[in-house]
C-alpha cells in the first residue's frame, strides 16, 4: 500500500483531517440515534401503558452498565493522554482496559436480556419492547464496532504507529457513552 | 504546508498520458506509471478517486439502462394493455407493481445519486480544489464496494420467491411491512436492505467529500474561491448526512416488522404507520435537493465557461443554496397532505413549501443574468445546460400547485404529480448529467466527443422527453390515478383521447430510449478514437483544467496554488478572456493595469 | 503523522479544564444522583406531580449535564474550533424539528377534527391487560403474532388475480379513507371454517341433544380412584365439577353433551373424545376456549379410564 495522499495531510480549516471526519461521523450518528429516540419518545408520551411495561426492565443492570461505560470512558481519555505523550505501550494498556469495559457492558446486557426474554418480554411483545430492544441493540452494535476499531488502533499504537488515532477512537467511544447516558433514563427509569 | 511533506504518491513520476486513465482493461497499460499493477488492482481495487468516479459512473449507466427498460415495460402495458411487450412478454399486475417500484428506486438511488454526487463528486472535488486525491482513499473504495453490493442485492430481489418488492418506492406500511399484504416476503426485505446499504455507502462517501473539501484545498484557496459545483456537492452531502439518519432507523424498524414480527408500524400493537411516512419523507424531501444541487452546480460551471462571463453574484448563489438546504428540512410533510396528518401541520407545510421556490427562482435568475450579455457558445454541454434551466423551470412551476394543500388534495396520486416529478428529476439526473459528461469528457479521457452527434442526441432526447411528459400532465389533470395497472377497467379513464395520449407518451419513450444509443456510441467511440484534446480545451479557469488530460495518478504535475476566484472570465485588463485560478499574478501587474487604463 | 494532532491539543486540558479524574468523579456523583432520584420518587410517599418532577429533573436533567461533561471534557469539544460545535448543533436542531413536526401525529391520538382510533384503542386495551396481569400474574400475554401464510406467496407471479392485493386498490383505500381507517382484507385461511359449516354443526348438535344416550353406569372403585386423580393430576385447576367455567369447560354434565369445535366439527362427550383430548389437548378445542392452554399430562390409559368413570358420573 502506498502512503497517504497529500490531501490527507492538509488542514485548511485548522482541524486535523481524521478528527474532522470523526466529528462528521458523529454528526451522522446523532441523526440515526435521534431518529430512533425521537420516535420512541413520541410513542412513550402517547402510550400511557409503556410506563408499566418499563417497570419490568432491570434498572440496576442499566445503572451498572452506565457506570461501566463511564469508567471505560475514563480509560479512553487516559489512553489519549498517553498517546499524546508518545507512549504507545501505555496507550495500548489503557485501550485494552476500555475494551474490557465494553466487554463487561455486553456481558451484563446479555444477562439482562436473557432474563427478560425468559420472562416473556421479547422483541415481538409490543411497541415498548420493540423500541427497547432495537434502541439498545443498535447501541450495542456501536459498542461492538467501537471495540473492534479500538482493538485495531491499540495494536497499531503499541507499535508506535498512528498514535493520533487513539484520540479519534476515544471520541467515538465517548459518543457511544453519551448515547447510553440518554438511553438509560429513557428506557429504564421513565415508568 | 504540503510542500514540506514528501509526496510519496506518483506526482513526480507521471509520464504523459495518452487516452483513457481508467475505465476498462485495454491494450496500452504501459502508458501509466503504475504499469506493474494488474487489471484488478488498477481498475477494480483502486483507491484513485478518478477510477472510483468511473466505477460509479458505469454502474450508474448500467442501472440507468435497467431502470429505463423497466419504464419501457410498464409504459407499454399502460398504453397497450394485455398485449405482450416485445423483449419482455406479458406484464402481470404483480410484475407491473414490481417494475414501477424498482424503476423509481433505481433511478433515484442507483442512478441520480451515484452519478451526480458520487461520480462527479469523486472526479471534481480533488481536481477542482487542487489536491492529489480524496483524504480517505480506502474509505472511498469501500464506499463504492458497498454501493455495488447494494445494487446487486436490489437486482437479486427479482429472482427470489414471490418476486421483487411492489409496494411503491415510498414503501408505506402496512403494504410494505407485512408479507400477507405485499406477497413479496423476501423481495421487500431485500429492497430495504439494498436501500440501507446504499445509504451506508453514501454516508462514507459524503464524509469523505465534506472533509476533503473543507481541509484539503490548495494553498491560497479561500472559501469564496471554491467553484460552485464543489460547494454544491458538499452542501448536498451535508443535507444527505443530516437527513438520512431517521430513515436508517426506519429501515431497521421496517426490516424487523417484515422478518421478525415486530409492530413498529402497526397501530394495534402500539406502533404508528404514519411514523414511517415521516421517517421516509424527512429524508425523501431533502433528497430532492441532494441531487438537484450538484446538477445546478454543473450547470453553473458550463454556463460561465460558454458565456465567457463571470458568474453573476457568486456569493448570492451560495447563500441561496444554504437557504434552500435549510428550508428543504421544513417541507417534507407536503407529501402527506392526505395521509391523515394533523391538519394544522398541513397549513405550516404549505407555507414552507411555497417559500422554498423563492431561493430556487433566485438561482434561476442568477443563471439567466450570467447569460445576459455574454458571448454565448452553443456547444453541446451548453445546450444541455440551457435545456436544464428551461425544463427544470416547468418542473418547479407545476410544483406550486402540489405544494398548496388545497389543490394537492385534488392532484394527489394522479399523473400530474408524476409528470411534475419527472420534470424535476429528468433535468437533474439526465440533462444535468449529460451536461457534465459532455463538458468534462475532454478532461476525463483527453479526447473530444463528436459535436454533431452530441447535438443530434441532445435534440432527440429533449424533444422526446417533452412529448412523454406533457401528455401526462393533461391526463393527470383529467384524473388519471397513478397506481392503476390496466385502464380498461375504468370507463372514466378509457376515452379515446386518453388512449391516444398514453400511446403518444409511450412511443416517445421508446424513441428516447433508442436515442441513447447515439450517446453511448459517441461516448465510447470518442474515448478511443476521438480527436485529441489539449489540457484546457475551453480556456476555462478552474483548477481541473490545469492538470493534464487525462490526469494521471496524483492529478497534477505540480500541485497548484490559487490566486483568485474561479469565474474571472473576460476581465477587462487581460488580453485573453480567461484567467486561470492558479496563474500567478504578474509582478508588474499594477503598472500594466494603469497603462491599459490610460490607453 | 503522529505530530499532526499533538501540536494542536498539547496541554489543552491541563490549562483549561479540570483533570480527567476530577471530571470522572463529577460524572460518578451525577450518575448516583440520577439513579437515586427516581428510586426515591418511586419508593417514598409523595404527591404524583412532585414525584414526576423529581424523576424528570434527576433522570433527564442530570443526563444532560453528564452528556455535557463527557462531550466538553472527554471529547475536548470545549477546546475545539467552533465549527464542530456548529455542525453538531445543526444536526440536533434538525432532530428537534423532526420531533416537533411529527409528534402531533404520533404522540396525540385526537385533534380538532381527527381521531387516531387504533392507537387510542390500543392504549385502553394494553392498560386493561396490564391491570389484569397484575391480578393474575400467571397469564403472560406475549404479543399477538400472526404467522405468515406461506402458501400465498407462490401466487404472486402466477397472474392469478384473486389472491393479489393490487396496489391500486390498496392505495385507493388510502386515498378515500385516510391511512388510519384503512382495513385491508387479509386473505382468508383456506382451511378456516365458514359460517355455513357452523350452522350445519349447530343443527347437528340440536339433533344429538334430542336423542341423548342412556345414563352412564360408573364402576364405583374406578370412580373413587378417578376422584383422587382429578385433584392430584391438576385437572381441577382448569375444569370445575360444579358447572362453572375456569379455563377449560366444566366436567359437570360432560357425559353425552355435544359441542362444536373452532373448526366446526361436532364432538360428543364420550370416552373416545375424552381420552383423545387428554393425549392431544389442542386437537379438538371447543369453540370459545383458548387453544394451547392445556398441557400434556403424565397419565396412563388406566388412569384416564379411572378419571373418565369419575367425570362421567358427574350429573
Amino acid at each position: 500500500m502506498q502512503g497517504k495522499p497529500i490531501a490527507t495531510n492538509r488542514s485548511a480549516v485548522g482541524i486535523p483531517t481524521g478528527k474532522l471526519a470523526i466529528w462528521w461521523l458523529l454528526a451522522s450518528e446523532i441523526v440515526i440515534f435521534g431518529g430512533i429516540l425521537a420516535a420512541y419518545v413520541m410513542h412513550r408520551i402517547g402510550h400511557e401503558e409503556f410506563g408499566s411495561y418499563a417497570s419490568h426492565t432491570n434498572t440496576m443492570a442499566g445503572a451498572i452498565n452506565t457506570f461501566v461505560l463511564l469508567t471505560s470512558s475514563l480509560f479512553a481519555v487516559y489512553a489519549h493522554q498517553a498517546a499524546e505523550n508518545g507512549d504507545g505501550k501505555k496507550a495500548f494498556n489503557y485501550l485494552m482496559l476500555t475494551i474490557g469495559g465494553g466487554a463487561i457492558f455486553l456481558v451484563i446486557k446479555s444477562m439482562e436480556w436473557t432474563h427478560e426474554i425468559h420472562l416473556g418480554y421479547t422483541l415481538q411483545s409490543n411497541a415498548f419492547w420493540h423500541f427497547y430492544y432495537t434502541a439498545a441493540g443498535v447501541h450495542a452494535l456501536h459498542v461492538i464496532g467501537g471495540m473492534i476499531a479500538m482493538g485495531i488502533v491499540a495494536f497499531r499504537a503499541r507499535a508506535g504507529q498512528e498514535l493520533q488515532r487513539v484520540e479519534l477512537v476515544g471520541i467515538y467511544w465517548h459518543f457511544v457513552d453519551v448515547v447510553w447516558v440518554f438511553l438509560f433514563p429513557l428506557l429504564y427509569i421513565a415508568k | 504546508m504540503d510542500e514540506t511533506t514528501t509526496p510519496d504518491i506518483g506526482v513526480t513520476e507521471d509520464v504523459p498520458h495518452t487516452g483513457h486513465a481508467g475505465h476498462e482493461a485495454h491494450d496500452d497499460h504501459g502508458h501509466d506509471a503504475h504499469h506493474e499493477e494488474g487489471f484488478i488492482r488498477k481498475y477494480l481495487w483502486s483507491c484513485d478517486h478518478k477510477v472510483i468516479c468511473f466505477q460509479y459512473l458505469y454502474t450508474g449507466m448500467i442501472m440507468a439502462a435497467i431502470g429505463g427498460f423497466m419504464a419501457y415495460c410498464f409504459r407499454m402495458q399502460l398504453a397497450f394493455p394485455g398485449q405482450e411487450v416485445p423483449l419482455y412478454g406479458y406484464v402481470t399486475s404483480a410484475e407491473y407493481n414490481a417494475l414501477v417500484t424498482n424503476h423509481g428506486t433505481i433511478m433515484i438511488f442507483w442512478v441520480a445519486m451515484p452519478v451526480l454526487i458520487a461520480a462527479f463528486g469523486n472526479y471534481l472535488i480533488p481536481l477542482m480544489i487542487g489536491c492529489d486525491d480524496m483524504v480517505f482513499p480506502r474509505l472511498n473504495r469501500l464506499s463504492y464496494q458497498v454501493f455495488l453490493l447494494s445494487a446487486v442485492v436490489l437486482l437479486c430481489s427479482f429472482f427470489v420467491e414471490g418476486g421483487a418488492f411492489g409496494g411503491a418506492w415510498t414503501a408505506y406500511p402496512p403494504l410494505s411491512a407485512k408479507a400477507q399484504y405485499s406477497l413479496t416476503p423476501l423481495g421487500s426485505t431485500l429492497w430495504v436492505v439494498a436501500v440501507a446499504l446504499e445509504f451506508a455507502a453514501f454516508l462514507m462517501g459524503g464524509i469523505n467529500f465534506i472533509t476533503t473539501a473543507m481541509n484539503s484545498r490548495a494553498p491560497g484557496m479561500s472559501l469564496w474561491d471554491i467553484p460552485i459545483v464543489v460547494w454544491f456537492i458538499v452542501i448536498a452531502s451535508i443535507l444527505f448526512m443530516a437527513s438520512v439518519g431517521p430513515l436508517i432507523a426506519g429501515a431497521v424498524m421496517l426490516i424487523f416488522d417484515q422478518q421478525i414480527g415486530t409492530g413498529f408500524f402497526d397501530p394495534d400493537r402500539g406502533g404508528d404507520p404514519i411514523m414511517w411516512q415521516h421517517l421516509f419523507w424527512f429524508f425523501g424531501h431533502p433528497e430532492v435537493y441532494v441531487v438537484l444541487l450538484p446538477a445546478m452546480g454543473i450547470v453553473a460551471e458550463v454556463i460561465t465557461v460558454f458565456s465567457r462571463k463571470k458568474l453573476f453574484a457568486y456569493k448570492i448563489v451560495l447563500y441561496t443554496a444554504f437557504a434552500t438546504g435549510i428550508l428543504s428540512f421544513f417541507v417534507w410533510a407536503h407529501h402527506q397532505f392526505i395521509s391523515g396528518i394533523d391538519p394544522r401541520m398541513a397549513n405550516i407545510f404549505t407555507v414552507t413549501t411555497v417559500l422554498i421556490s423563492v431561493p430556487l427562482a433566485e438561482m434561476m435568475f442568477v443563471y439567466i443574468a450570467t447569460l445576459y450579455g455574454g458571448s454565448i457558445r452553443l456547444t453541446t454541454p451548453m445546450l444541455w445546460a440551457l435545456a436544464f434551466l428551461a425544463e427544470f423551470l416547468i418542473g418547479g412551476v407545476t410544483g406550486i400547485y402540489l405544494g398548496a394543500s388545497g389543490s394537492d388534495i385534488y392532484m394527489h396520486d394522479t399523473y400530474f404529480v408524476l409528470a411534475h416529478f419527472h420534470y424535476t428529476f429528468y433535468p437533474i439526473a439526465i440533462i444535468g448529467v449529460f451536461a457534465g459528461l459532455t463538458y468534462w469528457f475532454p478532461k476525463m479521457f483527453g479526447r473530444y466527443m463528436s459535436e454533431f452527434w452530441g447535438k443530434v442526441h441532445f435534440w432527440i432526447t429533449v424533444v422526446s422527453f417533452n412529448v412523454i411528459f406533457i401528455p401526462l400532465f393533461v391526463l393527470g389533470a383529467a384524473g388519471q390515478h397513478r397506481r392503476i395497472y390496466d385502464f380498461r377497467n375504468y370507463p372514466d379513464l378509457s376515452h379515446e383521447w386518453m388512449w391516444d395520449l398514453r400511446q403518444i407518451a409511450t412511443i416517445a419513450l421508446v424513441v428516447m430510449l433508442v436515442a441513447q444509443a447515439i450517446f453511448l456510441v459517441n461516448f465510447f467511440y470518442s474515448m478511443f478514437k476521438g480527436e485529441k484534446a489539449p489540457a484546457n480545451p475551453y480556456n476555462a479557469n478552474t483548477l481541473e483544467w490545469a492538470a493534464p488530460s487525462p490526469p494521471g495518478h496524483g492529478n497534477f504535475d505540480e500541485l497548484p496554488t490559487v490566486y483568485r476566484g474561479p469565474y474571472e472570465y473576460s476581465h477587462p485588463d487581460r488580453d485573453v478572456d480567461f484567467w486561470p485560478q492558479n496563474e500567478p499574478p504578474v509582478k508588474e501587474s499594477v503598472e500594466s493595469t494603469t497603462t491599459s487604463a490610460v490607453t | 503523522m503522529a505530530s499532526q494532532d499533538s501540536h494542536h491539543d498539547d496541554g489543552d486540558h491541563g490549562h483549561h479544564g479540570p483533570g480527567y479524574f476530577k471530571v470522572y468523579l463529577i460524572l460518578v456523583v451525577l450518575f448516583l444522583i440520577s439513579v437515586a432520584g427516581p428510586e426515591i420518587a418511586y419508593s417514598v410517599e409523595m404527591p404524583k406531580t412532585a414525584a414526576k418532577a423529581l424523576v424528570l429533573f434527576t433522570a433527564f436533567g442530570i443526563a444532560l449535564v453528564k452528556a455535557y461533561y463527557v462531550v466538553a471534557y472527554f471529547m475536548h469539544l470545549k477546546f475545539e474550533k467552533k465549527i464542530i460545535s456548529y455542525m453538531l448543533t445543526v444536526t440536533l436542531v434538525f432532530m428537534f424539528l423532526f420531533f416537533s413536526a411529527v409528534a402531533p401525529d404520533v404522540m396525540k391520538h385526537e385533534g380538532s377534527n381527527w381521531v387516531n382510533q387504533a392507537a387510542a384503542d390500543e392504549v385502553t386495551r394494553a392498560l386493561k391487560a396490564e391491570k389484569d396481569k397484575l391480578l393474575n400474574p400467571k397469564k403472560v400475554v406475549i404479543g399477538n403474532l400472526e404467522p405468515m401464510p406461506k402458501t400465498l406467496t407462490s401466487f404472486a407471479r402466477t397472474g392469478e388475480e384473486k389472491y393479489q392485493m393490487p396496489i391500486d386498490i390498496a392505495m385507493a383505500r388510502v386515498v378515500s379513507n385516510g391511512a388510519r381507517q384503512v382495513t385491508i382484507i387479509v386473505p382468508k385461511d383456506p382451511n378456516a371454517a365458514t359460517e355455513e359449516m357452523f350452522a350445519a354443526a349447530e343443527a347437528k348438535v340440536i339433533e344429538l341433544a334430542a336423542n341423548a344416550p342412556a345414563p352412564f353406569v360408573p364402576d364405583p372403585a374406578k370412580a373413587a380412584h378417578g376422584e383422587k386423580l382429578y385433584t392430584s393430576k391438576t385437572c381441577s385447576a382448569c375444569h370445575s365439577i360444579d358447572g362453572s367455567k375456569i379455563v377449560g369447560p366444566s366436567f359437570k354434565g360432560f357425559y353425552g353433551k355435544a359441542g362444536i369445535t373452532d373448526k366446526a366439527e361436532v364432538v360428543v362427550g364420550n370416552f373416545a373424545y375424552f381420552s383423545e383430548s387428554i393425549k392431544k389437548p389442542s386437537e379438538k378445542v371447543v369453540r370459545g376456549y383458548a387453544k394451547g392452554q392445556m398441557p400434556v399430562l403424565p397419565v396412563n390409559d388406566e388412569e384416564i379410564e379411572a378419571i373418565w368413570h369419575y367425570v362421567a358420573s358427574l350429573k
